[in-house]
């Protein structure tokens, strides 16, 4: 085993898993979107998310797959759609084995979220959030609540870490599972891999009402840098920079804070926020807007990349339309980032039955050697695209 | 000149022209993503091999990408020359690295500087990789995945696979040898040493095979090895083996060696720099000198193989192995000169695969088992070591379960070779002990076997003499005897001295049912409760019921005791259909820990013999009541019976209510068996202080069970509620008396049910009259 991320190819959505090559093989999840005829083999238009990350997740003691940590960004749909269906929420006395047919449901080890992201995300969309946000809260309350009543760090399945401060100071008490934004940890599901720190640089705290108004519209996320490195003890090499969703206002605060030392938003892959939006570097619309103009300092915040770094966008396939997200002039803004530095950019969306696979070394970032797939699955593929006639 | 050339490569052409198959998979490999501009001019050799030359792109880590080339000496676009053998598509192509590509790295076959470098791209053989359906593509897959790992320093990864031992894949001998044993000692040991241990080894159809014949006896000096090891000695077994010596080197275990080395060993010199290179030269050489001086062969021209084992320190364990200790032989072959010495001189080296001699923790992990030293001593005691039972014991053997205590008393006979797990046709018509042959066979296999003593006698007499002769059985004590007088001595002994849980496994039937029963903790649910249970099993269920009791007598299978020669008919296979399975559920068992409650299951062979279902039924606690006044008789009970009662106590309330009881009556232990409740027939009458228990039909039900059963099952009695409480009225005791006055020498039950709890009426349970009158 190495240690790798991958990005799978779910539409317009966020799905990244972190595996570590550390003695417990650590897997992290960052978001989720497993659409439901993703789940139907009927159809094969979707890429088979949920058996491709099953398939690279170990089981525990009993038998039953996990991940050692579930990072949620923000709770829009597009970032934990499939979550009740393919995860066990709740106790994990009482997990239930899977019936004939189904699919064993993926234990959560430890939560990474946010009750402030949730909490702007719930106002903004005006309380209409997806079920799968609302069970995820409720699991997630479950898990605090459990710290409250035993002052202990639960069991696998009962973990969570809580990213920045809670409005009202509702997180007091919870130090010992907190994590504030500016802060650094490195501890994974109660484990020192030795290979991994995290920095937190969103969701960024508010000083005013307008302030909360405005990161709340800004689809405020939960953002992280992570350090990463290919062994045990060995040198941090890899930078990934993940974002959510988050918007024009946010990039460019995070630029006026740190624009004097910007080691924490340097990158060697960058998962774009927001599906490749146009949202993400300016004020105007895209479409709407006969000039739409870059902020500059949102931009400077995006484009701390290394040499040779990668850009991903996961969303569809980027058209030159008016289309956001993804959108073309986000795409181009990106293309010159990563072309600054000699590096990559590409699309989730591109090769929508593959996911964009990068090895983590200790040099550096190693993509994937390309391989042939089968051939007759890709003749398959390609047959099937279009209907055929017959007279 | 050009231009000649030219033409005769054309000429070639037009003249023979690659293979159809060779031409096919060029063009794929012409479309694989990773295959830059290949040079394809397929040329033949004279052998009939085709070969091209492709340049494949490795993807390079971030830091590399600069220079073109890892710090391991891998290049952004690596040339790769691919030779079809004459034999493709059945045989698959070869593939070469350039001659200077680095051989630290591992993974690579064994081959000489200059050669051309053969990367060892998967882990079984290549030509069944080309089998598989991506063909050709497989291959170069494979090949631009082991080129990334090379460029990416991952092929040798100590954290997470561990320390990549010496590949020998084209090796011209083997050495079987429990490592474990040897890094032990080189452990305990600490500083260097050379030592002489006892080698054995023959020339097989794949060259020199060998073994060490005792890990744990180092010889310090040549003399000793010399007086004990007959030496050169052409004394020949069944298999031919020449005896012989090995030496087993270490640099100490302070010395770690990080630097892979590839295996290039082909000269005593390089043996010596290479054991200059793991700090154990001179040791090594000391211990040449010696042989070379003191050891003279029978013959002139005489060849002697001895081993040279290498223990390296490596700075991390070793892949899969919980060790960081490589152990890595050779042998050398000595021809004796014409005074019948061995010379230095004449002397050739070569590679040996080292392999792991059998024990449990190889069977374990070979049957996709987890090994830990705990399990290691779960002792298994095997009461009966019959065809069933002995199938089982093998199956766990095998799997890397035990040590066993055998137990049984009988002796193999010729009609056992039909179907026991050993097949011995002298040993039959010797008829020697089952358990003689079943631990010979289990040994074999590589498990333990604990001796015990008496293991011949009969488990009944001595459990009579002994009733703690399983209290230190601690995994798991299974009766495979399908006797019910070793079911009844079992029954007998208190749950202190069992070490562990009984299960019992029998087949019924003609092996068309199986039954699994493993009894709960303090012995409750017991064995002979479950057994109760599968009985009443066969009433309720038809299709159970026909084949149980399908015969006259309640046929089991005899696996031995009694010593009778009846036996039922059933072939092998139908055996092993259920021993499969009892087997991987007891590993489990074993392996994931043991229920409180107990197990029953119970297997029907499916219809078209293809295998067996295996239906669990719930258990449940069992109740204890003794009855009866001088004649003291044991009611036993199951809790879920109880709450039956209690539910129909509950609907009936304020009125008394109740019905019939069957069940089972164990004549010998004089034990009962309540095993199900009768309905109150339609004429019964309920009041609130009475309850009348009709006869509308019951004599039909009950004649219907007794028929069904082979009076297996049979009616026991009554039980009826008092809603509120209280003991036996007069009535109740004259009701017993009735019944045990109609039912004579059969003990007749009376139960009563109370929210307090269940007694019985108190009161003789039999009747003595009937029995005076008997004598007559």
């Amino acid at each position: 085993m190495s240690t790798k991320i991958t990005f799978f190819p779910v539409g317009n959505g966020d799905m990244t898993l972190i595996e570590l090559d550390d003695a417990s093989q650590t897997k992290i999840l960052i978001d989720m979107n497993i659409r439901e005829s993703a789940d139907d083999e009927a159809n094969a238009d979707y890429f088979d998310v949920s058996s491709e990350l099953r398939n690279r997740l170990n089981n525990d003691s009993n038998g039953r797959p996990y991940v050692d940590v579930f990072l949620q960004t923000h709770p829009d749909q597009d970032h934990l759609r499939g979550l009740s269906k393919h995860f066990h929420l709740g106790a994990i006395d009482c997990y239930k084995e899977p019936k004939d047919g189904e699919q064993a449901k993926i234990i959560i080890q430890e939560i990474w979220s946010s009750p402030i992201v949730w909490r702007r995300a719930d106002r903004r969309t005006g309380h209409t959030l997806c079920e799968d946000a609302k069970a995820f809260n409720t699991e997630a309350k479950r898990r605090v609540n459990l710290y409250k009543e035993t002052q202990k760090i639960g069991e696998a399945g009962d973990r969570i870490r809580v990213i920045g401060k809670d409005e009202d100071n509702k997180t007091d008490g919870l130090e010992a599972i907190l994590t504030e934004v500016d802060k650094t940890f490195t501890k994974i599901n109660e484990r020192e891999t030795q290979m991994v720190e995290v920095f937190v640089l969103g969701p960024l705290q508010s000083k005013d009402i307008e302030e909360e108004d405005r990161l709340s519209k800004n689809h405020s996320s939960v953002i992280l840098q992570f350090k990463i490195a290919s062994r045990p003890y060995g040198a941090k090499t890899n930078r990934f920079l993940c974002g959510g969703d988050a918007e024009v206002a946010i990039w460019r605060k995070l630029w006026q804070k740190h624009r004097y030392d910007t080691h924490c938003l340097r990158y060697d892959i960058l998962l774009s926020p927001h599906h490749c939006s146009w949202h993400s570097l300016s004020e105007d619309s895209w479409s709407r807007s006969k000039n739409p103009k870059v902020d500059q300092e949102a931009k400077s915040a995006l484009s701390q990349a290394e040499r040779y770094a990668t850009v991903i966008a996961s969303s569809n396939v980027i058209k030159d339309d008016d289309n956001d997200p993804p959108c073309w002039g986000a795409k181009k803004q990106y293309e010159a980032i990563a072309k600054n530095v000699d590096g990559e950019f590409v699309c989730t969306g591109t090769q929508d039955q593959e996911v964009i696979e990068i090895t983590l070394t200790s040099g550096g970032p190693q993509k994937s050697p390309k391989l042939a797939s089968n051939i007759t699955f890709g003749a398959g593929l390609a047959s099937g695209a279009k209907p055929k006639r017959h007279g | 000149m050009q231009n000649q050339s030219d033409m005769v490569n054309t000429v070639g052409l037009l003249s023979k022209d690659p293979p159809i198959a060779v031409k096919e998979a060029i063009s794929q490999i012409l479309a694989h993503p990773s295959v830059k501009n290949a040079d394809i001019s397929p040329s033949e050799d004279k052998h009939g091999n085709w070969e091209i030359e492709i340049n494949l792109i490795v993807p390079l880590p971030r830091d590399a990408v600069n220079e073109g080339i890892t710090k391991t000496g891998v290049k952004a676009i690596e040339w790769v020359k691919i030779l079809f053998p004459a034999a493709f598509p059945s045989l698959s192509p070869r593939l070469f690295l350039r001659a200077d590509f680095n051989r630290a790295h591992p993974h690579i076959n064994p081959g000489r500087q200059g050669e051309l470098v053969s990367p060892c791209i998967y882990e079984g053989r290549l030509d069944d990789l080309l089998h598989e359906p991506d063909w050709i593509n497989g291959l170069i897959n494979q090949l631009a995945d082991w080129l990334s790992k090379a460029a990416a320093g991952e092929l040798l990864d100590c954290s997470g696979q561990g320390w990549e031992p010496i590949r020998r894949d084209s090796v011209e001998g083997s050495i079987v040898t429990e490592i474990s044993i040897i890094r032990e000692r080189i452990t305990k040991a600490k500083m260097p040493l050379c030592q002489y241990i006892r080698y054995e080894y023959w020339q097989s159809v794949i060259g020199h095979s060998g073994r060490i014949i005792d890990e744990s006896m180092f010889y310090p000096t040549i003399g000793e090895a010399i007086r004990h090891f007959e030496i050169g000695n052409t004394k020949r077994s069944q298999f031919g083996t020449n005896y012989s010596l090995g030496l087993v080197v270490s640099g100490g275990i302070k010395n770690t060696i990080s630097i892979y080395q590839p295996d290039d060993v082909n000269s005593l010199e390089q043996l010596l720099v290479r054991a200059e290179n793991y700090g154990c030269r001179s040791g090594l050489e000391i211990r040449l000198k010696e042989i070379s001086e003191k050891i003279s062969l029978p013959l002139i021209e005489q060849k002697l193989d001895i081993a040279v084992i290498f223990t390296v320190k490596r700075p991390c364990n070793l892949i899969g192995e919980d060790s960081d200790i490589e152990v890595i032989p050779y042998g050398i072959t000595f021809t004796s000169d014409k005074d019948h010495r061995l010379q230095l001189t004449r002397t050739t080296v070569f590679p040996l695969v080292q392999i792991r001699k059998v024990n449990p923790k190889l069977l374990a992990e070979t049957s996709d088992r987890n090994f830990n030293k705990a399990d290691h001593r779960k002792e298994i005691a095997m009461i009966g070591c019959g065809s069933l039972g002995s199938k089982i014991a093998l199956h766990l053997a095998r799997s890397g379960h035990g040590p066993f205590r055998l137990y049984d008393k009988d002796c193999f006979s010729p009609h056992n070779n039909a179907r026991h797990a050993v097949a011995n046709f002298a040993a039959a018509e010797f008829m020697l002990p089952k358990v003689w042959l079943t631990k010979d066979l289990l040994k074999q296999v590589g498990a333990n076997v604990t001796e015990v003593s008496k293991s011949l006698e009969d488990v009944i007499f001595r459990l009579q003499n002994k009733p703690d002769l399983f209290a230190k059985c601690n995994g798991l004590i299974i009766d495979a005897t399908a006797s019910s007088s070793v079911q009844d001595a079992l029954c007998v002994v208190s749950p202190k001295n069992f070490g562990a849980p009984l299960l019992q496994i029998a087949l019924y039937g003609r092996g068309q049912i199986g039954f699994f029963g493993l009894e709960g903790r303090d012995r409750n649910p017991r064995v002979d409760d479950l057994v109760a249970q599968l009985y009443q099993l066969g009433w309720e269920s038809s299709t159970i019921g026909t084949k149980l009791y399908q015969s006259t007598k309640f046929d089991r299978i005899n696996t031995g005791q009694g010593c009778t020669s009846f036996s039922m008919k059933m072939s092998d296979a139908k055996i092993s259909l259920f021993s499969a399975g009892i087997a991987e559920r007891t590993s489990q068992l074993l392996d994931n820990g043991i229920p409180k409650d107990g197990e029953l299951l119970v297997g029907l062979l499916t219809e078209d013999c293809l295998g067996v279902n295996w239906m669990r039924q719930s258990t449940t606690k069992i109740e204890v009541i003794h009855v009866g006044d001088k004649s003291k008789w044991e009611l036993r009970i199951p809790f879920a019976l109880k709450d039956r009662m209690r539910m129909e106590t509950e609907q009936h309330k304020p009125l008394e209510t109740g019905g019939g009881l069957i069940g089972h009556i164990n004549w010998g232990r004089r034990t009962i068996y309540v095993t199900g409740l009768l309905p109150p027939p339609m004429d019964s009458e309920f009041r609130t202080d009475e309850f009348v228990l009709g006869i509308q039909g019951l004599k039909k039900q009950i004649s219907a069970l007794e028929k069904a059963t082979s009076h297996t099952l049979t009616y026991l009695g009554t039980w009826h509620s008092h809603p509120n409480g209280g003991g036996a009225s007069g009535t109740d005791k004259r009701t017993l008396v009735d019944l045990t006055r109609e039912r004579g020498n059969v003990p007749s039950i009376c139960l009563i049910y109370r929210p307090e709890g269940l007694i019985s009426v108190p009161g003789p349970i039999t009747n003595p009259l009937e029995n005076s009158e008997c004598r007559h």
